[in-house]
């Protein structure tokens, strides 16, 4: 395994980190998201461990990084977005805490890297019936599969989440 | 960890995540409440793998309902785009939207046709043209006088031959549409993507969100989603084998077998195990009973069968001694 020299990385930043920024800027209204992306690329770059001058192509390699995170960050937001704009459509009542829905949110990044890469019906499958409580044949109806096919989905969302589950504590 | 504890465990948590849907079900038998506690007494890595499926449904449990269904069935579609590229958006838009529009139109007219898993039916369109449907499969045919012959697969797999003359046809998917000839051709939906396949004829395939057609020729597959296409040379034998009730084994790896049998297996689910995955099988198999292509196997293999659930069974190595 190779370790990163400090000196060689500090030459790779100096030499990548303007552009990579404006690359990720494009794809941003937030300058200072922007900023923090293009740090995370190279954190995330650094603690990979690869020998640097290996890499045959350092733009290439970092645009993919970048847009990982980008990724990452628009998922991110749009399930942030999405939360808030449904709290505010509720009528008042019950208001949770600051913590309490900064908790919820987290718990929502985290389910939601767990069941990336699930064919979308399965997804939707999961989460029908995990939060809204809906009965196999009723999913079947709605997704057109059979029944039998969504306890196939519902087994291979629950096997992803323990998979990544292992993963994190491995 | 050294290997074999390592799929011990992998094996412990697929199981753990059969059971879970099993027991969400809502026909659930209480002999199978007993396999599951049986399961579940049979060793400490078994338990350590519901231990895991009770946390993660706990975070569900924790999370306001409607919510979080909206955020997280919502996540990364706004931005989908950014991996496809941003060209071209504009111009396959009003395309996908006036498809849209007919499709719903011919909706109103349609005649629905359903097999059960294990099931092959055959059908003679209006046309003159022949239609078969494969296990697990619905189609929807829509009966307009004056309009091509048009089908909807919504689910499984057809295979459609021309009459004498050479009527056109048009079958739809939710990963595009399929505009054929004077043909002899199957067509498959999977989860992700769906495949034609030329017997005779020729077909144009366009993709739901593509803005121009793929040709199909004879002896020629195309695989398709709704935004891209892969076309290779030849057709395998399993496009019609079906439907004089046989499934082809060609070298065929046990893995893609197994997942080809499940699909005519009446009673719950088969599987691979890793370990076997690889292993080649050449044959012609039966599929009006599939315990007994799964009996075959045990001989020509190095393969045993359990039933890990009545509707969970699993092919494995029959060296694997550990049963945990």
């Amino acid at each position: 395994m190779h370790t990163v020299s400090a000196h060689h990385f500090s030459d790779f930043y100096r030499q990548h980190h303007l552009w990579l920024q404006r690359f990720i800027a494009r794809h941003l209204s937030c300058q200072h998201t922007a900023e923090d992306l293009t740090q995370d690329s190279f954190v995330r770059l650094m603690t990979r461990q690869e020998n640097l001058s290996l890499i045959e192509s350092p733009r290439a390699y970092l645009t993919t990084i970048a847009k990982g995170l980008l990724i990452n960050y628009w998922r991110r937001q749009d399930i942030e977005r999405s939360y808030l704009e449904h709290l505010q459509s509720q009528p008042e009542g019950e208001s949770a805490s600051a913590e309490a829905h900064y908790e919820t949110l987290q718990t929502l990044f985290r389910l939601d890297q767990m069941l990336r890469g699930l064919s979308l019906k399965a997804r939707q499958a999961f989460l029908m019936s995990r939060l809204q409580g809906v009965r196999y044949q009723d999913i079947a109806q709605e997704l057109e599969v059979s029944e039998r096919m969504v306890k196939k989905y519902i087994a291979q969302a629950m096997l992803k989440c323990l998979q990544t589950l292992s993963l994190d504590e491995a | 960890m050294n290997d074999t504890l390592a799929a011990q465990h992998e094996q412990a948590l697929e199981q753990a995540a059969y059971w879970f849907a099993s027991l969400q079900g809502e026909q659930v038998s209480s002999a199978e409440r007993k396999a599951w506690q049986q399961w579940l007494a049979k060793s400490s890595i078994n338990r350590e793998a519901w231990a895991k499926v009770e946390q993660i449904d706990r975070q569900f449990h924790r999370l306001p309902a409607q919510e979080s269904y909206q955020a997280l069935s919502r996540a990364g579609r706004s931005r989908r785009q950014f991996l496809y590229g941003l060209a071209g958006i504009g111009l396959t838009l009003p395309f996908v939207w006036s498809q849209r529009e007919t499709l719903d139109a011919a909706w109103s007219s349609q005649n629905y046709f359903e097999t059960a898993v294990g099931e092959q039916r055959q059908l003679a369109l209006k046309d003159g043209s022949q239609l078969w449907l494969n296990t697990d499969t619905l189609v929807s045919v829509d009966e307009q006088p004056n309009h091509s012959q048009t089908l909807y697969l919504r689910r499984g797999e057809l295979y459609w031959e021309a009459a004498g003359h050479a009527a056109p046809i048009v079958i739809n998917t939710n990963f595009g549409r399929v505009q054929a000839t004077g043909s002899a051709m199957g067509t498959r939906l999977e989860s992700d993507s769906a495949y034609v396949a030329m017997t005779n004829g020729q077909a144009d395939v366009m993709p739901r969100d593509s803005a121009s057609s793929v040709r199909v020729e004879r002896q020629q597959t195309l695989h398709f989603n709704h935004a891209n296409a892969v076309l290779s040379e030849g057709v395998s034998a399993n496009v019609e084998a079906w439907r004089a009730g046989f499934l082809v084994a060609d070298n065929m790896r046990l893995d893609d077998f197994v997942r080809d049998l499940d699909r005519y297996h009446p009673r719950g689910w088969l599987k691979c195990s890793e370990a076997v995955a690889n292993l080649r099988l050449i044959g012609h198999y039966s599929l009006t009973d599939t315990d007994r292509v799964l009996d075959a196997l045990t001989f020509s293999l190095p393969v045993t069968v359990r039933h890990i659930t009545p509707w969970f069974t699993l092919i494995e190595s029959n060296k694997n001694i550990s049963h945990s």
